[in-house]
């Protein structure tokens, strides 16, 4: 089952072993390349954009730096958390620039063999599948590996237009 | 090539510097044909450049600056005059280097356009020249012409030529042969290395009589290069003299990475913030009043001006001199005056002014428009100059200097002025006013019609430019970035373009206004006037009520029907305390905004306050909605969206402004190119009118906000200090006194907001159907106006100036 691998260049098999950093989100573990996160808090209210996509929740002050806050829940296809909460930041930059994916919890930081990584099943019930570049289970049940690019690219999608991919 | 990638970019960045100056020797070379010193900086930067285009192995770029470095050595040597063939042909040359460069760039390759021609041309001027002066000598030499059959390829292939080492250098102890130039730049010879080539590349190396060699040895000096590698190991023919180009300057600067600088101001702007937070922390009556620390007052004191001192100093480091596009005019200029066969000297002052570097390729193409309009249709032919009793020479001047927070540019030519007849006729005839407006409106006024878009007077249009055509591009490009553009012309004397250009485009003035819970800035530079919105039926003075039109909500605005744009339900944002939406309109305020094709009004719930902003970039996802210009972080840490006036006209389907109405619409066009007055009463209840182009905005000041500084009276706004000019003091010398616990001050535009006028009261604008009559022009007075039937003097408010830059303004004025 190919069917789900998005065509990015990266592969996650290339390396021997590769860093993650794990977090939550609707229950479920995630991670990121983690040498593409520059740093993790606490978030500060952020300003929603009108008429945006509906996964970003809206701009972050960083330093300065006007920084596009993703909600991961949506992003990936879940409901929106119906609590207000601000959420964990997890700030990483691709492309020379910054964003910020607000996740549920923390979980770890993790090194994975390249090995230990597989391909990701199609799964039916996970919209946000079109950012899952692998997956790999460990002890506690199965990890999904997240492509930043991926996330990215996917911002302006409708979640409609991101279940028919 | 990888480990060379950081070498090759350093070597386009030298060299794109480098091609600059060469631009500019050349052209000052022509005037000064025997300066010698320019010719061996033109020599050694040509050389520099084949040099490591040899050592990255790029073959056509070494074979065309060898050729020029040839051309460039006989010259240098006396053996050929410069002319108009030898400028022409390094001129082209300068032009093929920077494409191959340029190509470099994007491809990291030479790519495949062919310059053998130019390497052909180049070696033909430096040889035949030579050859003539032998015939002229009387020395009887045997011209070659390089035989058609013979493809210019023998340059490229000579990188395949062995190493030199194997030849013996014994031919080289006869320099008489080797100096023949007829035999060495012979493309025959170039082919046939080994004979000719290496012996030479010896002999100079060995330092022998290197001045009889030079030529020689710079005609070969390709394909050596080749084969050796690093050009540190070739010989140079030139004595390496150091450039006597500002070393100084040189020493003390040091390159920076523009991302880096970048976060510096980005870092610096957090402080401000901070230091902001720091202060109100303090300030607060809550710690005033525990007032424990007294040191701690003092020292945010402190981090309050050594932050203010720093936020000056990093914004500075954005700042490049307007060389960078001023450089590119003497080139320009002198080729342009070679195909509309004219004679132009191009005189520039103030190069080292310096804007913010985002600006600096805004304004690049604007400028260059105008340098070309002025070369192609301001500066007459000589025939017709000496005919008009003026020197053959026209002259063109290009000026930049700081005014005002605003940097100026000024493009004089000493022309043929704009026929402001023709353009008279020209505005009747495209319906833009009736010829009855247009007989009553002033010169200045008509000029203003070269701004629209098509205009244009020209009796011919040129492949180079037509007066008019493009001008309403310069204009637009100057007002998007918040400048604007005036135009003052004499006939027969000459035309004066000035360019004003804010400092940086990082820092906007801008509108800060609400919707629903939100805040949003909207760019000062696209509002043209405020108006509040009727509530129900009620309602006077400046209010507006929402009308239907074919389902879509307009107001009547001075007898116009202006499209509105309700922001909340645009934005799908809810309505907080009162319902605005085109169905129930109760209260708001309409914001008249004005982009290059639409005029509309945007109906906000309110408006917070007007305030210099710091434009940060947004991610692309956001950019791609249309709707946001960019985001600013404001003093209290909130991110507030920057509004895109014409992106926002797009998504409410606003109708396009037309470019010419016929018609009912033609009155609308007339009123746009009327004057508007706005008209207010002074402290001793005179009623005066301002030119409403000359009203930035209005703003009401508490008595004790006015300061004395040198001898002015003063108010302190948005950072800067705005000069408080009295109405009243402007038309009878004596100003009324302020008694008022409050005043209200009509902040100029002409003047870059740095004067205000202090006037009792506002009372409306009016648009007066006859023009301005100036019989009682006087000091202060423009002239005056009809309002309800009376005379009603209109306030020139270049006299509103400090005194010490009334002489600048009088220059404005003329």
């Amino acid at each position: 089952m190919t069917a789900a691998v998005p065509s990015q260049s990266s592969a996650p098999h290339a390396a021997a072993s590769r860093r993650f950093c794990t977090f939550v989100v609707a229950g479920r573990s995630f991670a990121v390349d983690a040498a593409a996160v520059t740093e993790v808090f606490r978030g500060p209210p952020t300003t929603p954009v009108p008429r945006a996509p509906e996964a970003i929740r809206g701009l972050l002050n960083l330093r300065g730096r006007i920084v596009p806050a993703i909600d991961m829940r949506r992003r990936l296809g879940f409901e929106a958390d119906q609590r207000v909460g601000d959420g964990i930041h997890v700030v990483l930059v691709s492309g020379g620039e910054a964003y910020s994916l607000i996740v549920d919890a923390l979980a770890d930081v993790a090194d994975i063999p390249a090995g230990a990584i597989e391909r990701p099943v199609a799964a039916s019930e996970m919209v946000g599948r079109d950012c899952v570049e692998g997956v790999y289970a460990a002890r506690d049940g199965l990890v999904h590996l997240l492509g930043v690019e991926a996330i990215i690219a996917g911002l302006g999608d409708t979640a409609a237009e991101r279940k028919m991919r | 090539m990888n480990d060379n990638e950081e070498f090759v970019r350093e070597f386009l960045v030298e060299s794109a510097e480098n091609l600059d100056q060469l631009d500019r020797d050349l052209v000052a070379l022509e005037e000064n044909p025997r300066d010698s010193q320019l010719l061996s900086s033109i020599f050694r930067t040509v050389h520099t450049i084949k040099g490591t285009s040899g050592f990255f192995g790029f073959a056509k770029l070494g074979a065309i600056t060898h050729s020029g470095e040839h051309l460039l050595g006989q010259l240098r040597d006396g053996k050929i005059e410069l002319d108009d063939d030898v400028t022409g042909a390094l001129l082209t040359l300068v032009d093929a280097v920077r494409s191959i460069l340029d190509r470099i760039e994007k491809t990291g390759a030479e790519g495949d356009e062919d310059f053998h021609d130019l390497s052909q041309s180049l070696s033909r001027i430096a040889d035949e020249a030579v050859a003539r002066r032998r015939d002229d000598g009387g020395v009887v030499v045997t011209r070659l012409t390089p035989p058609a059959s013979l493809p210019p390829v023998a340059v490229v292939a000579a990188a395949e030529i062995p190493p030199p080492v194997a030849v013996e250098p014994v031919v080289v102890a006869e320099p008489v042969v080797v100096a023949e130039p007829v035999v060495v730049a012979e493309p025959v010879v170039v082919a046939e290395p080994v004979v000719v080539a290496e012996p030479l590349q010896e002999k100079t190396a060995a330092g022998q009589a290197p001045g009889l060699f030079e030529p020689a040895a710079a005609a070969v000096a390709p394909t050596i290069k080749g084969e050796r590698g690093p050009p540190a190991t070739v010989p140079v023919p030139v004595p390496a003299v150091p450039r006597s180009k500002k070393p100084a300057v040189a020493e003390q600067t040091i390159r920076v990475d523009v991302g880096l600088l970048g976060s510096l101001v980005d870092l610096v702007g957090e402080l401000v913030l901070a230091r902001n937070q720091l202060e109100s922390t303090v300030r607060n009556p809550a710690a005033a009043a525990r007032d424990d620390h007294p040191e701690l007052l003092k020292v945010v004191h402190r981090i309050d001006s050594v932050t203010a001192s720093l936020q000056a100093a990093a914004m500075k480091t954005r700042m490049q001199s307007i060389e960078q596009v001023f450089s590119k005019f003497p080139r320009i200029v002198r080729d342009l005056a070679v195909t509309c066969g004219k004679e132009v000297t191009l005189e520039i002052d103030g190069a080292d002014t310096e804007l913010d570097r985002s600006l600096i390729e805004t304004i690049r193409d604007p400028l260059t428009h105008l340098v070309r309009n002025a070369v192609d249709h301001g500066i007459e032919t000589p025939g017709a100059r000496v005919a008009r009793g003026k020197p053959s020479a026209g002259r063109l001047f290009l000026r930049a200097y700081h005014e005002s927070g605003q940097v100026t540019v000024e493009i004089r030519d000493d022309g043929g002025g704009i026929p402001v007849t023709a353009v008279r006729q020209k505005a009747v005839a495209r319906g833009l006013v009736t010829a009855d407006q247009a007989a009553a409106l002033s010169d200045e006024r008509v000029l203003q019609f070269i701004f629209e878009p098509g205009f244009s007077t020209a009796a011919k249009v040129t492949d180079v430019s037509g007066r008019g055509v493009g001008m309403d591009v310069v204009r637009t490009n100057i007002e998007a970035i918040g400048g604007s553009v005036d135009i003052a012309s004499q006939p027969g004397a000459g035309t004066t373009v000035r360019v004003r250009i804010p400092l940086t485009l990082a820092i906007i003035p801008a509108l800060i206004v609400s919707c629903g819970r939100q805040r949003f800035a909207i760019p000062q530079a696209a509002v043209r006037e405020l108006i509040a919105l009727r509530s129900g039926g009620g309602g006077g003075g400046a209010t507006a009520a929402v009308e239907g039109l074919d389902g879509s909500p307009v107001m009547r605005l001075r007898g116009r029907l202006l499209p509105l744009v309700f922001l909340g339900p645009l934005l799908g944002i809810p309505a907080t305390a009162s319902p605005g939406g085109p169905d129930t309109p109760a209260g708001g305020t309409v914001v008249v905004l004005r982009s290059d094709d639409h005029e509309y009004g945007l109906v906000v719930d309110g408006v917070a306050v007007s305030e210099d902003i710091v434009v940060k970039p947004i991610v692309s996802a956001l950019v791609a909605l249309g709707l946001y210009a960019g985001a600013t972080v404001r003093g209290d840490g909130a991110v507030v969206l920057i509004l895109d006036p014409r992106g926002i006209a797009q998504a409410a389907h606003v109708p396009e402004r037309p470019a010419v109405v016929a018609g009912d619409g033609m009155a609308d066009a007339a009123e746009g190119a009327l004057a508007r007055y706005l008209v207010c009463e002074s402290g001793a209840g005179r009623v005066v009118a301002v030119p409403l182009e000359d009203v930035a905005r209005l703003e009401i000041f508490p008595r004790e906000r006015i300061q004395q500084a040198a001898g002015h009276a003063v108010v302190h706004r948005e950072g800067r200090l705005t000069a408080i000019a009295d109405v009243d003091a402007l038309l009878v010398g004596s100003a009324s006194p302020l008694d008022a616990p409050s005043f209200t001050a009509v902040i100029l535009a002409a003047l870059h907001g740095d004067v205000g006028l202090r006037v009792k009261r506002i009372l409306e604008v009016v648009a007066p159907s006859s023009p301005l009559n100036c019989d009682l022009r006087s000091g202060g007075v423009l002239g005056t106006i009809a309002v309800a039937g009376r005379a009603t003097e209109v306030i020139d408010v270049r006299a509103a100036l400090p005194r010490g830059d009334s002489a600048a303004s009088r220059q404005v004025n003329a």
